[in-house]
């Protein structure tokens, strides 16, 4: 986007994540469009949310009109509970009961190997663990100036899921199973993901089980950590407008997109959350109870109601994992050649010199 | 008279006309080359010396790239990876197709055959390849850990450890 913008060719709508427009907006490159929805009462598409205020708002004005809310949460197939014999998980489960369960649903001496838990593998996925802690790996979420990976509680979260389940615990397919197609949940291979809405489809659609190849689930709230809050990330993804655009039709075309009968048309196509509470409830979640067979879709609007930002920085996220946080952080501890005490600190030394950097050249 | 003068004088007709036909045909190429290239290599140049994020304009930042560039212990480990990379994959290569060619060429029984089994992998392609090579290196069901335990050394970690920073790449290549 930012080579097009370049190169004078991009496009008068852009597609963005609540994460991503940030440097758009703190370029002036995309406007702002409170005074738009001011002068036409167009409020719908704002669902009253303050991660949903966190991922649109920037500088005093709105820059991103949601077309989706989104929101993580655990997915289990119910074949491996069911032949083991043990309950499925209940949204007030704990952490503990979560290791203790995929430890029981691991087996991987035989010909057909399964793991408990699909693990992440990448520190965007993982914050949701991270938070759990009721630590925070920035001093604040927006705009944050201080790296705080090293504390005692995130080294011993992230070593925990990021290289023992793989490792010493053996309840993660490792990166090299996944990479050669196998240990997924979706080929019935592992018992439990962390997952959104877009993974639907890669579980149970019509075609799967026509094809035999369905692998039936359900979701439920992430196990309760350490923070009573029990946070869930929550974020939106939806539109902003360029500034060298015909502003006024491309606001009308949002309009219609994020607005109730867009809407529909965009989550039926996609089967991704609408942006707007009481259509998530009597549109969405009837449609995808009935296309995916999930009973739990409560769980994603709680899920959200406890909604938490990741970071929202002038800084793209991308950078800081490509980086800092992937090739410092998260390779070794996926490899098992290095251990969270390690690499943490050196985490915070890069991500900080990063902070350093943008806040001297503001 | 010179000799460069001789020789021009000698050079017939129908061998100037093939010159000046060739570099007509060279044209095309060179007259996009020439045009384009010094200004993407004049503009990278220049881009060495600014911070431009692509939506704001650029400012110069003098040699701070370049510092940041050679502070970066990512750099001097991508530099020796390289090396390692090329000092042994070009060898090997070069030694294992010689002493390949050499072996067929000789006047063996079923050479034909081994010549096709030694062509076949070029054919396969390289995503599958590469899928087939990732398998291999597996720290738990791969068959290099599976040998390296036979003969009774301790299992490698993985494909993506730094104690083996590209040798699994290197003997890919080779092979």
């Amino acid at each position: 986007m930012q080579t097009q913008y370049a190169g004078g060719s991009n496009p008068h709508l852009a597609s963005m994540q609540g994460w991503a427009y940030q440097l758009f907006a703190d370029n002036e490159v995309i406007v702002g469009v409170d005074a738009l929805r001011d002068r036409d009462d167009f409020h719908y598409a704002w669902a009253d949310s303050e991660a949903i205020r966190q991922y649109t708002e920037r500088n005093g004005d709105t820059y991103l009109i949601p077309t989706q809310l989104a929101t993580m949460l655990m997915f289990y197939a119910k074949a491996p509970f069911d032949e083991a014999g043990i309950p499925y998980p209940t949204d007030d489960w704990t952490f503990e009961e979560f290791v203790a369960i995929a430890e029981q649903l691991t087996k991987t001496d035989g010909d057909k190997k399964q793991w408990g838990y699909q693990a992440n593998g990448n520190w965007f996925r993982d914050i949701h663990w991270m938070r759990g802690t009721g630590a925070q790996e920035f001093d604040t979420l927006v705009d944050p100036k201080v790296s705080q990976f090293n504390q005692p509680e995130l080294v011993e979260l992230i070593q925990l899921i990021a290289s023992d389940f793989y490792y010493s615990m053996g309840i993660s397919p490792k990166p090299a199973d996944l990479s050669t197609g196998s240990g997924g949940i979706e080929a019935g291979q592992s018992a439990m993901k962390y997952e959104g809405a877009w993974w639907f489809p890669q579980m149970v659609t019509p075609e799967l089980r026509d094809q035999g190849a369905a692998v039936e689930f359900d979701v439920v709230l992430m196990p309760q950590q350490a923070d009573g809050n029990r946070p869930h990330r929550g974020w939106a993804e939806g539109l902003s407008i360029f500034a060298n655009a015909p502003v006024d039709a491309a606001w009308d075309f949002t309009k219609y997109t994020c607005g109730e009968e867009g809407q529909k048309i965009f989550s039926a196509a996609t089967g991704r959350i609408p942006n707007n509470f009481d259509l998530v409830e009597s549109f969405w979640a009837p449609q995808v109870q009935e296309a995916h067979g999930l009973t739990n879709t409560q769980a994603f609007i709680t899920a959200f109601s406890k909604g938490e930002a990741d970071i929202i920085s002038g800084l793209p996220r991308s950078q800081y994992w490509n980086e800092v946080v992937k090739p410092v952080g998260w390779d070794p501890l996926l490899a098992g050649s290095a251990t969270a005490a390690e690499v943490l600190p050196l985490v915070d030394e890069g991500v900080q010199k990063l902070f350093d950097e943008y806040w001297a050249s503001k | 008279m010179s000799m460069n003068s001789l020789s021009r004088s000698h050079t017939s007709p129908f061998r100037r006309r093939e010159i000046l036909e060739g570099y007509l045909l060279l044209h095309p190429f060179s007259l996009a080359f020439w045009s384009l290239l010094p200004f993407q290599m004049g503009w990278a140049l220049v881009l060495n010396f600014q911070k431009y994020n692509l939506l704001a304009p650029p400012r110069w930042v003098g040699m701070a790239n370049m510092e940041a560039l050679w502070a970066d212990p990512k750099v001097s480990l991508s530099l020796w990876n390289t090396a390692v990379y090329a000092f042994t994959s070009v060898p090997l290569q070069l030694a294992l197709a010689f002493g390949c060619a050499v072996l067929l060429n000789q006047p063996i029984r079923g050479r034909n055959f081994y010549r096709t089994a030694l062509y076949m992998p070029v054919i396969v392609p390289i995503v599958v390849s590469a899928f087939i090579w990732q398998r291999a290196y597996h720290p738990d069901f791969g068959i290099i850990n599976a040998i390296i335990g036979w003969v009774g050394l301790a299992p490698v970690p993985g494909s993506l450890s730094r104690r083996w920073p590209n040798r699994p790449l290197s003997l890919c290549a080779s092979g």
